[in-house]
């Protein structure tokens, strides 16, 4: 009985411990992982927001360009929705390029009644009204509802009119004798109300002692023409930069190193056989060295048509040598400029040789820059007869 | 003696039980605590990492000739602006004191003006500038203690 007794006692116990522990299992640790599990729900769907919201502004695309009316000649801002996205437009902003200041006040310059532009669609926004008066460099920031800004070009405006670009004068600035390789800049720099276009200019000389002449639109004033070798501000006895008055100068002229060009000899080679038997042909090809020393490339011109002469009976057959003209060479190269046939058959029988001989200055070449006319110098060969021949 | 037998067994059942309940009790209610804790917890750092996400901030435009940064809000909850500096790109960040500068509302009908020299600071050097703005959701803000939800903070960054 008392054995029965304490077996019940142990299974009440058991059965309030056990619905306790369920209890607490369903009552608390459940609800927790629940909510754990819907906090983490909430925070991937708002991230997933986020993420989506960026995508759809980086995909939001505008092209904003500035025109007028055709009838009013007012400034108008032409929007075109060239990207995938609605964009509906917030806010416009009227900025002095310049003085990077919002105009006509310290606000933005339309910020109602603006349009929202589906996918494809074009617009146009009234702006004169936010740079009438205004003299100056304008520029138009377009900010949409996503936090986008797109800016139209800059405009230089005078009385809030467009003015029409057309410049009366032409400036003209040459550099002389500029050193292959180096990286030569020219500015063009207003000193008060002048207006010039391009303001600069640049160029890479690929050749030595190259020259380049740059034409500049300009209005009337004075101008500081600058010019930098390789990022450094050149020093030249004419003084760098040059001030000058627009329309009394127009040119400038930067004249680097003053070095000469020398001509050199060109060298003539003849390709020809040491030895001949008698009564043969000898042919003869004519070939010109530009020596390696040579400031620039020579073009050759012109070949005498006495240019080669023979000794002792050879003669030169039939209507004289095949010239080859125009033929360029590099300092330090071979080219071809004729080919002769020379016929041994006159030659006396006691004589044992005779001499090919390219005469001086019958060989003209022009330099390729400083347009230098370069000849040759003489040049001659010995061939020898051998007494066996066909004749 | 039989009488006294019984009234032992009774006993000894009411004590064994009424210990069992406390001891429950006693664990529901440590239990409950914790969970209860732990929820709100839970709930609290959801909603920061939330109140981040939905927190965007843009400079449209800086007025230098004025001297005013035009900011707005293209997210979906108020912005409390705690610093602003513009500075050399070539220096460091300066040291910036965290405190309420504006607030700036979730909607992009209007800008913001944050003017240089009183509410943005400007230190001059070397251009180009940099723009460091940091701001915090106003759902987590405590004006009591502007750093104290710091690490949730957005930072806009940007060459001026």
């Amino acid at each position: 009985m008392c054995k029965k007794g304490t077996g019940r006692k142990k299974g009440i116990s058991a059965v309030i411990g056990g619905a306790i522990v369920l209890a607490l299992f369903f009552v608390t640790i459940v609800p927790l992982i629940i909510l754990m599990q819907n906090s983490y729900a909430l925070f991937l769907n708002e991230s997933n927001s986020r993420r989506i919201f960026d995508t759809d502004r980086m995909s939001e695309s505008l092209v904003v360009s500035i025109s007028q009316d055709a009838l009013t000649k007012d400034l108008t801002l032409l929007l075109s929705n060239d990207g995938p996205m609605n964009i509906r437009i917030v806010r416009v902003w009227a900025i002095d390029a310049v003085r990077q200041a919002a105009i006509p006040a310290e606000e933005p310059c339309l910020k109602e009644d603006l349009p929202s532009l589906p996918p494809g669609a074009n617009g146009t926004l009234r702006v004169q009204a936010c740079v009438s008066g205004f003299t100056g460099t304008v520029q138009f920031l377009v900010v949409t509802e996503r936090g986008r800004i797109f800016s139209s070009d800059k405009i230089y405006l005078v009385e809030g009119r467009p003015v029409e670009i057309l410049f009366p004068y032409i400036l003209s600035v040459s550099i002389i004798n500029m050193e292959k390789g180096k990286l030569y800049e020219v500015y063009v720099t207003p000193i008060g109300d002048g207006r010039v276009s391009p303001e600069k200019f640049t160029h890479k000389a690929t050749a030595s002692n190259e020259n380049v002449t740059v034409a500049f639109g300009i209005f009337p004033g004075t101008y500081s023409i600058a010019l930098y070798e390789s990022n450094k501000l050149v020093q030249l006895p004419e003084g760098n930069p040059q001030i000058i008055e627009v329309p009394d100068k127009t040119a400038v002229i930067f004249i680097l190193g003053h070095k000469p060009y020398e001509t050199v000899p060109l060298e003539p080679i003849i390709s020809a056989p040491s030895s001949v038997k008698k009564g043969t042909e000898v042919v003869a090809d004519i070939y010109v060295k530009l020596p390696r020393t040579a400031d620039e490339s020579v073009v050759i011109t012109e070949v005498s048509s006495s240019f080669l002469t023979v000794t002792n009976g050879a003669i030169i057959e039939g209507e004289g040598c095949e010239i080859y003209e125009e033929v360029s060479l590099q300092p330090g190269q071979t080219g071809l400029v004729a080919t002769c046939t020379i016929s041994t058959d006159e030659v006396p029988r006691h004589v044992k040789s005779f001499t090919i001989i390219v005469n001086a200055n019958s060989i003209f070449g022009e330099g390729e820059i400083s347009s230098a006319i370069y000849t040759n110098k003489e040049e001659t060969k010995d061939v020898k007869i051998r007494g066996d021949g066909p004749g | 003696m039989r009488d006294k037998k019984g009234i032992s067994y009774v006993v000894t059942v009411a004590i064994v039980t009424a210990v069992t309940i406390t001891l429950g009790l006693f664990l529901w209610g440590a239990v409950g605590g914790w969970a209860g804790t732990s929820a709100i917890g839970i709930v609290a750092e959801t909603n920061k990492g939330i109140a981040q996400q939905r927190s965007i901030l843009m400079v449209e435009f800086i007025d230098w000739e004025r001297g005013i940064v035009w900011v707005s809000n293209p997210g979906k909850v108020d912005l409390v602006i705690l610093s602003c500096a513009i500075y050399p790109r070539s220096s460091p960040p300066p040291q910036e004191d965290f405190r309420e500068i504006a607030r700036v509302s979730a909607s992009m009908n209007s800008a913001y003006p944050l003017r240089i020299g009183s509410e943005c600071q400007l230190i001059t050097g070397q251009k180009p500038y940099v723009i460091d703005i940091r701001a915090i959701a106003s759902t987590i803000y405590n004006p009591n203690n502007p750093l104290e939800n710091a690490q949730w903070m957005i930072m806009v960054r940007q060459n001026v």
